[in-house]
């Protein structure tokens, strides 16, 4: 009998195992007392490293495990930084370096690199990653709690599958960057549970999520700066929200503001629980399908691929399913220089198909076997285009039907309004591996282009028949111009230089004019007219300066450096001078790195040209602009770049910068003097541009030369009062407030009486507790208590009012009557733990 | 192959135990055993001898042989040579004295058919075979994960106080409680939902058996909680989780070199340094503010893995809470943690502050203190 279970179980094993052609999956034994991974990484020699649940870093070189570093609290992630020999660990309350400074292999510092984000304690509030950028620098992921105080339901049901997430701490539900000890540079918002996190090697961002709330099924996004994801529970760490103003919105307000996913992963299909995407950049040493995305599922116990196209400036794309079969969840996965993607797998807390615990797992190709599968798909002007890993036989039917998703609070969304549509025009290519079709198209919709048995020129049926494409647009009439790329690349943003759609920076108020006041420092050199070289900036008895011709630099030439300015836009209601042509100037520090400085008071430009921005860099985290007319100022702490002999960049520019009292850059790191990538410098002097439109002037300039950056950004911070929100911790664990507990009586007795649990004892709780305890002291069953079975001597004599000596069940609840008032100290008719001795 | 069910009718009643013997092991044990397993045989170097996980088994001929043969690895010897018969007997007579709660706990499960429509009775089981029987060192009860069967969990109930006892038993599924072969609870919550508290039972000092048969419905995780609560007095869970294989926890320094951990302690902030110092002594540092919450000796950290959880549960401290100390080392308006890192007895935990670059040391001073310095 047991054998045929035992076989019926293996046949069900098999029945879920789909492996590809040429494809082997690989187990790899787990080291001992290392019980649960969550995620993984390759040194360049292959040295496999695993993080694990329980805390651990271990680490895997010729079949042998060491254990490198312990007793982190659940790291969700790995990253070997080759560079500084150093492991990088997203741990739950903050982003570590681990450093093996002896080299015994095992970690003897453990650097806090970034805390600067709030944990509540709630379980949920995982923090992924890191991955990073071709900079170095690293990026994370923070989930929102599960439960907690902050929810945005926005009148709906909660849905089967969960409740509402809950910002229970800053920054939760964002995408961070950190690139050095102590900087966090938070980037986009409206994340969930953001477990998967990716850099392309065009060092641009992903994102996978998990369907719940807000996010209608699992996906993936292409994160980009500033931008904001679909749930709104993390927006008020935004400058221009509130919690009040997030709760007064409703879903459609919402969609106004959030960007799509690229890829949506059908539930129960392609996805549950998607975990990091990863690029297949093995160059071909995993198959056919170099340069596709491999991302596995914790629930499906799968890798699926997928591939983007940018269709008219946004990314969208397809998925389909891989390989089935896994051990347990992949979470995270790598590639090995060999070409074999290993996956950290788990299934603890969520149940993984593959039904273990956790497993370490790689697949492997046979360096020749061609696999039959769907290829890839893209977006035609009126249908798809899909193509085949091998030849296809003759006969080809594609099924396509599409269907959309709800954008609300409730968990997940089905698919709504799902269709079959009809198929025309389809055509076969000469090599017989790609077909195109036309069908009806509507943007906004995923469709799911199926061919069902569709079987290779020798016969042999796909592994998995169907690819989804995700259309959220389609393909404009006219194609936009490919524009040449620009010299600075604007590395893990996401943007291009002054692109057009990203998005504005948040008007808030500025600090009132006297709160901008700064003293002159006693090291600083006042930039009087003595200090400046063009003849044509002159200044006025007040001392302003108006914007004169040409660039106006100082004699002086500066380093690191503290500068304060003040500017003020002419006023000017003439139409043609609008947008970068209203009151344009730059503080060019060292002669090349500008700081904008145009009117963005109610005057619309693209982002990264604001009032404020790194020009066509970085936009400033809030536009603070006051009124043309009106005086306003900057206040400047910058790092000199720093350069390697052979003239490459060691070190950026980075600036830490208040406009009108408000914090708008917080050590940020500038890509590139003003369109001109680095080229190495000594000092230079510090510079003021001319431009053409209406006039600004400045006045009470000062700068003092040769700061410490590093040493002096701490208190530069503390300027004008107002840390930053994330500077401030969170409050811990929030939960419901329990009742005081009851102290008056034995905690046993409490238990016994107060059923309910609601630290409230009531008369009748109090008797009921009392009356049940006469059956079991009445050992003779004669229904009464004698002195024998009732051992106060006292008690009994007192209560037993027709003198037989012994207790009937009313005469011994009378005693415990008696007592109730007593316990009730303050007589309010309720024992609870306001009663006191 | 065949898994044949025998009950087997061990023990405590088979061993002659009497007061003599019990002083007797108690003695030995204050003299030698107490070193590793704690005076009150809490545990301490060594495993709890009182706690429900009993790795090695917990019938009296698995821990006498532990005594006798010793564990293999552990500091743990052979006790065959060392003591005659009759003392390793008292002492495991005495350990037996000691516990409390279920213990050889082994679950069986039967194919449900078997047992539609019908109540459960042990004569049953004994016809039926048996799917699977699994003995449960965690001595509280749980399904395997998409676990089908009814299933049939069996152990001695060991009880210290007498007095009256009754099961509360969560509504779900099917349970039946027999104790001592006579039962004692029915409830099935296809028909009434409401959490059931049998009716009061006494029980006396002594070894019970218990068999609780319970069937539910195929989920992702067993729902079926049963809890044994003494009236006005302790509570016994009887449901739990599986370890998965993996031994109970706990974290304390080795000897010379000090550990700090970051696991998520009840009532601490999340961030908090766990500074476990070589002397037993742990001080939990809060490394956002610099100050010291909280600090303890004879110490450890419980952290018995919370499987199969959605994130780690809080894991506890166990040790006396130190009523004097600085709480903060560091004056400072704007602090922040930068590293810690071990040299050799002490903790090291540094931080930026408005005068540069500050590291506290946190050292061992005697047995149950502790000293801070700041360079």
């Amino acid at each position: 009998m047991k054998s045929i279970t035992l076989i019926l179980f293996s046949l069900t094993c098999l029945g879920l195992a789909q492996i590809p052609a040429g494809y082997r999956i690989e187990t790899v034994p787990l080291p001992k007392g290392a019980v649960t991974i969550l995620g993984l990484c390759h040194k360049p020699d292959d040295t496999l490293a695993v993080v694990t649940w329980e805390g651990e870093v271990w680490e895997y070189q010729n079949k042998t495990w060491t254990r490198f570093a312990e007793n982190l609290m659940e790291p969700n992630g790995i990253y070997y930084d080759a560079k500084e020999g150093a492991y990088y660990v997203a741990q739950k309350p903050e982003l570590t370096k681990l450093v093996d400074d002896n080299k015994d292999g095992v970690c003897d510092r453990y650097e806090c690199i970034t805390d600067a984000f709030g944990i509540s304690g709630e379980y949920h509030e995982y923090h992924y990653g890191p991955v990073v950028d071709s900079l170095g620098r690293k990026y994370a992921s923070l989930n929102l709690g599960a439960r907690g105080d902050f929810t945005v339901p926005d009148g709906k049901p909660k849905g089967k599958g969960g409740g509402n997430m809950s910002y229970n701490a800053p920054w939760r539900g964002w995408i961070y960057r950190s690139d050095r000890t102590g900087h966090f540079q938070p980037l986009a918002c409206g994340f969930r549970s953001p477990c998967g996190i990716g850099m392309s090697p065009q060092d641009e961002l992903f994102i996978t999520d998990n369907q719940g709330d807000w996010v209608a099924d699992c996906c993936l996004y292409h994160v980009r700066e500033g931008n904001f994801y679909g749930h709104p529970a993390s927006l008020p760490a935004r400058p221009d929200f509130t919690k009040e103003k997030v709760q007064s919105l409703k879903a459609a307000d919402f969609a106004k503001l959030r960007t799509l996913p690229s890829i949506w992963f059908p539930r129960e299909v392609i996805a549950n629980s998607p975990g990091s995407p990863v690029w297949d950049t093995t160059g071909g040493k995993f198959g056919p399908f170099e340069n596709q995305i491999f991302v596995g599922d914790q629930r499906q116990s799968n890798y699926f691929r997928c591939g983007l196209e940018k269709v008219d400036g946004d990314y969208q794309g397809w998925c389909v399913d891989f390989l089935r079969g896994l051990k347990s969840g992949p979470v995270k996965m790598s590639f090995d220089s060999k070409g074999r993607l290993w996956s950290a797998q788990v299934g603890r807390g969520w149940f993984s198909l593959g039904g273990k615990r956790t497993a370490l797992q790689y697949v492997e190709w046979d360096g020749k076997t061609e696999p039959f599968a769907i290829k890839s798909a893209s977006l035609a002007k009126s249908g798809f285009q899909v193509e085949f890993s091998q030849p296809i036989g003759e006969e080809i039917t594609p099924a396509v039907s599409n269907y959309h998703y709800h954008y609300y609070s409730t968990y997940g969304s089905p698919m709504v309004d799902e269709k079959e549509l009809k198929v025309s025009n389809l055509k076969l290519s000469k090599d017989r591996k790609t077909v195109t079709f036309d069908i009806p198209l509507t943007a906004g919709k995923v469709y799911a282009i199926k061919f069902p048995e569709q079987k290779n020129a020798k016969a042999r049926p796909l592994d998995f028949d169907t690819i989804y494409y995700t259309a959220n647009k389609l393909l404009p009439a006219k194609q936009a111009r490919q524009k040449k790329p620009h010299a600075i690349k604007l590395v893990g943003s996401g943007w291009v230089r002054n692109d057009k759609t990203r998005p504005h920076p948040p008007v808030v108020a500025p600090l009132p004019e006297k709160d901008c006041v700064v003293p002159v420092p006693a090291k600083a050199t006042v930039l009087d007219a003595s200090q400046w070289t063009s003849p044509d900036w002159k200044f006025d008895a007040q001392g302003v300066m108006p914007r004169g011709k040409g660039s106006n630099v100082t004699k002086e030439s500066y380093g690191s450096a503290r500068i304060h300015l003040e500017f003020r836009f002419d006023p000017s209601d003439d139409p043609n001078w609008t947008g970068q042509l209203y009151g344009n100037s730059g503080v060019f520090l060292m002669s090349g790195y500008e700081l904008q400085v145009v009117n963005s008071y109610q005057n619309p430009t693209f982002a990264d040209g604001h009032c404020g921005s790194i020009y066509g860099q970085q936009p400033p985290r809030a536009n603070a602009c006051r009124k043309p007319g009106e005086w306003q100022s900057y206040d400047i702490l910058y790092k000199a770049p720093e350069f390697h002999d052979d003239g490459s960049l060691l070190e950026p520019l980075r600036v830490t910068m208040y406009h009108n009292g408000i914090l708008i850059h917080q050590d940020a790191w500038a890509y590139g003097e003003v369109g001109k990538p680095y080229k190495k410098h000594g000092l230079l002097p510090l510079k003021i541009q001319d431009h053409k439109g209406t006039g600004v002037s400045f006045r009470n300039l000062w700068i003092v030369p040769d700061v410490d950056y590093d040493q002096s950004l701490a208190s530069f911070l503390g300027n004008f009062g107002n840390a930053p929100e994330h500077l401030v911790e969170a409050k811990s664990k929030s939960k419901k407030p329990k009742p005081a507990k009851i102290t008056i009586l034995p905690v046993g007795m409490v238990r016994g009486m107060d059923l309910n649990r609601d630290q409230v004892i009531t008369p009748k709780e109090f008797l009921d507790y009392r009356a049940k305890q006469f059956d079991p002291k009445d050992k003779n069953k004669d229904g009464f208590l004698d002195a024998k079975e009732f051992s106060h001597a006292k008690a009994l004599k007192g209560s037993d009012k027709n003198k037989d000596g012994k207790l009937s069940r009313e005469e011994h609840l009378n005693i415990f009557r008696g007592q109730f008032p007593n316990v009730d100290a303050n007589k309010d008719g309720k024992i609870t733990a306001a009663d006191k001795r | 192959m065949k898994y044949q069910l025998t009950i087997l009718f061990c023990l405590l009643s088979a061993i002659k135990v009497s007061g003599a013997d019990l002083e007797r092991g108690k003695t030995l044990y204050s003299q030698l055993c107490f070193n590793c397993h704690g005076p009150t045989l809490d545990g301490g170097q060594g495993p709890s001898l009182r706690d429900q996980y009993w790795r090695h088994g917990s019938s009296p001929a698995a821990i006498l042989e532990v005594i006798n043969k010793g564990v293999p690895g552990s500091a743990m010897i052979a006790y065959e040579e060392v003591f005659p018969e009759a003392d390793r007997l008292a002492l495991r007579d005495f350990i037996l004295s000691e516990q409390e709660g279920m213990r050889e706990t082994v679950r069986s499960v039967y194919p449900v058919e078997y047992f539609k429509g019908k109540r459960f009775a042990p004569k049953d089981f004994a016809s039926v075979e048996s799917l699977s029987q699994t003995p449960l060192p965690e001595n509280h009860y749980y399904f395997e994960r998409n676990g089908v069967g009814v299933m049939r969990g069996s152990s001695k109930l060991y009880i210290k106080t007498a007095g009256e006892y009754r099961f509360s038993i969560g509504p779900i599924g099917r349970t039946s409680i027999f104790l001592n072969r006579e039962e004692v609870h029915y409830s099935d919550a296809t028909t009434d939902k409401k959490t059931h508290l049998n009716k009061a039972f006494t029980l006396q000092p002594g070894v019970h058996d218990l068999e609780i048969f319970h069937e539910e419905k195929k989920s992702h995780s067993y729902r079926f909680r049963a809890v044994l609560q003494q009236v006005a007095g302790k509570n016994f869970t009887l449901t739990g989780r599986s370890l998965e294989g993996n031994i109970p926890k706990f974290i304390k320094a080795r000897p010379g070199e000090a550990l700090v951990v970051r696991k998520w302690i009840k009532d601490l902030p999340p961030r908090t340094l766990m500074c476990l110092l070589p002397n037993q002594v742990i001080v939990a540092l809060n490394p956002v503010d610099g100050q010291i919450i909280k600090a303890w000796h004879s110490a450890e950290i419980n952290q018995t893995p919370s499987l199969p959880d959605r994130s780690a549960k809080p894991s506890e401290v166990t040790g006396i809470p130190i009523d004097q100390f600085k709480s903060s080392p560091i004056a400072s308006d704007s602090l922040r943690f930068l590293r810690y890192q071990i040299k050799r007895e002490s903790a090291l935990i540094s931080f930026e502050t408005q005068d540069g670059e500050k590291t506290v040391t946190i050292s061992p001073e005697g047995s149950q203190s502790f000293t801070i310095s700041i360079q």
